[in-house]
């Protein structure tokens, strides 16, 4: 085995991650600690889980896909450029971010007058922005703060805006800001999770690549999953069912 | 911070104004011969890249190379050209964005140049070939350094494109300015202005040169 | 021997013009076409060359078509063994005086030569000047010696002089008319200098609106002062780079006058030609 090892090409040719942008943390420090075990070099490609979509569709040299939903792996399982259904791997957490008041970090506060501007994720294409608009739309005011709203392309934006203080508040994934290698600036609370349909994150394992890459795309996949990565989620701002 | 992504830029910079160079002169040359009535539409093909919003070019670029289509199929198992997610493929995509960076210096020189200078070097035996070699080009000069600036600063800061056709793969494609947006998504700011500045003054400093350079080249007539 | 017949609509500034035109040209023999600007001179010049392509006729030279209809044939100009000085000179931007001439030689390069030439020309001191740094006298010399160069069998001239002041001028008419003598060069030159045409020409044709008006040796059509003594009527007067040229007509014979200096007539005007004059 070690042989084998040393006879192959001094280095594998590394597992490629494409990873939605609000995991791209966790995924990172995952595939540092699955290198660290296998000694298979692996490399996160972040990116939006559409625009990554599009790419495996015209055949991305990827080898897992770890999204922001189950929607967008179910479709690569549908056309058949998968090694098997999607899994979900955690559950995403919605998180109201403020940059400089630390009383205006909750839903209701985006109706006061000292928010003028709020951002969140468009809900046409960020699975986050469609959580965040079924948690708001059962708001009362809800009329009244879609007149301030900004509508961000994905939640990373939403991230910048809040940050540069181009906004007020700004509602994004939890996991972009626990999972941040640096200090982020300003105040933040998870919104209650039962406010809002579940974050179902799902991965997949894709076709096409080497036998030895396809393999290392199954461990990968469940040492993803491993019950002895939950705290590593937690900590990162996600859920994860038992 | 992390290099290979500014030398990749560096590196697709430079292959893709060679290429530029033996594909966009002689292409201007040909437009300057090409009858006037139909010379409209050869001059708005190659003007495209400029109107056309970079993500546009890189969503078809994606739909024609990939394996949806017949011609992506067939450049895949037949010619064994992988143009998506690949270096190959930026070079030849980056080709394409940056041509009438290249063609039209060096075409509105060549118009430029006097009709006798072309007709003295016909009448002292000169072919067609040898006039374009040893007349025409030698007095476009300026222009030509003019196109490959433009278009070496142009590709290094290419961006839309990459990001649709690239795929974002340390060492192949992850190019200095997509290093910047990954910073700037990950809320490192400082990190994505180390990149920037590199790039900043890497394309002052390329500029800067030709400037001074075509500043003392003699005008021709 | 050259058979030239070339007809060609030709776009002017002052309407398009049907240039209608043929002659036979000896061997060895300098041709001087004169007449006011615009009457198709230099067309015809490039139509030799092959630069510019007639509506109909024929040309040949030394018994091999150039240009016909039938059968069509059209040769390019890299295949016409003829040099031409170009009237705005089309130098090499990027050669220096010497290399333009040396480019002149074709593919056998003979630095002697081209010494030679730069001596004839009174350019040794400029050999390794560009173009853009001469004057225009310089740049017309240096247009000559590269057209000389070539050593081609029919020689172009396109007001090859007319940038050079009086005196060099005059040396070089001397200088120039030896050359073509010696090396028994065939010739057409353009030019509205009648001295000029005299000093180097052996036969003139004189160009009105396309059409040749008179065919004579440049002693008849251009007599000396003393030989067209008598009564004229100016039928035109026109200004070209060269001076004034008016058109005399007497009972007995039309003339070209040139003077550096507007005359004081008017159109229609009977003038009086006398030696003083």
């Amino acid at each position: 085995m070690l042989l084998l090892c040393c006879a192959c090409s001094q280095k594998p040719a590394p597992l490629r991650i494409a990873t939605a942008s609000n995991a791209r943390f966790v995924a990172e420090a995952l595939a540092k600690d699955f290198e660290q075990q296998t000694g298979q070099p692996c490399e996160v490609i972040p990116g939006s889980s559409g625009k990554l979509y599009a790419q495996i569709k015209e055949g991305a040299p990827f080898q897992l896909f770890v999204a922001a939903d189950l929607d967008y792996p179910q479709g690569l399982y549908d056309a058949g450029l998968t090694l098997g259904p999607p899994v979900e791997y955690a559950r995403g957490q919605l998180a109201v971010w403020a940059a400089n008041d630390s009383s205006l970090c909750a839903v209701d506060s985006l109706a006061s007058i000292r928010v003028q501007r709020w951002a969140m994720a468009n809900p046409e294409v960020a699975p986050y922005g469609r959580a965040t608009r079924a948690a708001l739309q059962a708001h009362p005011k809800w009329d009244k703060l879609k007149t301030k709203v900004v509508f961000a392309e994905n939640i990373a934006q939403v991230g910048q805006l809040v940050s540069l203080q181009s906004v007020d508040v700004g509602i994004t994934a939890l996991s972009l800001i626990q999972g941040a290698p640096q200090p982020v600036r300003g105040f933040w609370r998870p919104h209650p999770p039962a406010l809002y349909p579940p974050i179902r994150q799902g991965v997949v394992v894709l076709r096409g690549s080497t036998p030895e890459l396809e393999k290392a795309a199954l461990d990968f996949q469940r040492f993803l999953l491993a019950p002895e990565n939950d705290s590593l989620f937690q900590q990162m701002g996600y859920l994860r069912q038992g | 911070m992390d290099l290979q992504p500014i030398y990749l830029s560096l590196q697709l910079a430079a292959l893709a104004t060679g290429l530029l160079l033996l594909l966009g002169v002689p292409l201007a040359y040909l437009l300057t011969q090409t009858r006037s009535w139909i010379r409209p539409f050869f001059e708005a093909i190659i003007n495209l890249p400029l109107v056309l919003p970079p993500t546009v070019l890189g969503f078809y670029f994606l739909v024609a190379f990939g394996n949806g289509t017949a011609l992506g199929r067939w450049l895949q198992e037949v010619v064994g050209l992988q143009l998506l997610f690949s270096f190959q493929g930026l070079v030849l995509a980056s080709v394409l964005y940056s041509l009438p960076f290249m063609v039209n210096p060096v075409y509105a020189a060549l118009r430029a140049l006097p009709d006798s200078l072309k007709e003295a070097a016909y009448v002292l035996g000169y072919s067609k070939w040898k006039t374009f070699r040893k007349v025409l080009l030698p007095n476009i000069r300026p222009a030509l350094l003019t196109g490959s600036v433009f278009a070496f600063a142009h590709v290094l800061g290419e961006f839309g494109l990459v990001l649709m056709i690239g795929g974002n793969l340390p060492g192949e494609t992850r190019l200095a300015s997509i290093a910047i947006y990954d910073q700037v998504e990950v809320l490192n700011y400082a990190g994505a202005n180390q990149y920037a500045m590199v790039l900043l003054g890497l394309s002052l400093g390329i500029l800067l040169l030709a400037f001074t350079v075509n500043r003392k080249a003699p005008r021709v007539l | 021997m050259m058979q030239l017949h070339f007809q060609k609509r030709l776009a002017a500034a002052q309407g398009a013009m049907e240039l209608e035109i043929q002659f036979e040209l000896q061997t060895g023999q300098c041709l001087a076409l004169f007449g006011p600007t615009g009457s198709g001179k230099t067309s015809i010049l490039r139509m030799i060359a092959g630069l510019m392509q007639p509506d109909g006729g024929h040309l040949s030279w030394k018994g091999e078509t150039w240009w016909g209809n039938a059968p069509k044939t059209n040769r390019p100009p890299q295949a016409r063994d003829c040099g031409m000085v170009f009237q705005n000179y089309a130098l090499f931007p990027h050669l220096t005086v010497q290399q333009n001439i040396a480019a002149g030689q074709g593919p056998t390069s003979d630095p002697k030569a081209v010494d030679e030439l730069l001596q004839l020309m009174d350019l040794s001191q400029l050999a390794h000047q560009k173009p853009g740094q001469l004057s225009g006298g310089q740049q017309q010399r240096t247009a000559l010696a590269r057209a000389l160069a070539q050593k081609a069998s029919l020689l172009l001239l396109d007001e090859p002089l007319a940038a050079q002041d009086q005196a060099t001028r005059q040396q070089l008419q001397q200088q120039l008319r030896q050359w073509l003598k010696e090396t028994q060069t065939t010739t057409i030159l353009v030019s509205h200098d009648s001295q000029e045409v005299k000093a180097l020409a052996d036969r003139v044709l004189i160009l009105e609106q396309g059409r040749v008006t008179a065919d004579g040796l440049p002693a008849e059509i251009f007599p000396t002062a003393s030989q067209s003594h008598g009564e004229y009527q100016v039928m035109a007067l026109q200004h070209t780079h060269g001076g004034w040229v008016a058109t005399l007509k007497s009972a007995t014979q039309s003339l070209q006058w040139t003077t550096a200096q507007r005359p004081n007539w008017q159109i229609g005007d009977i003038i009086q030609l006398n030696t003083a004059s």
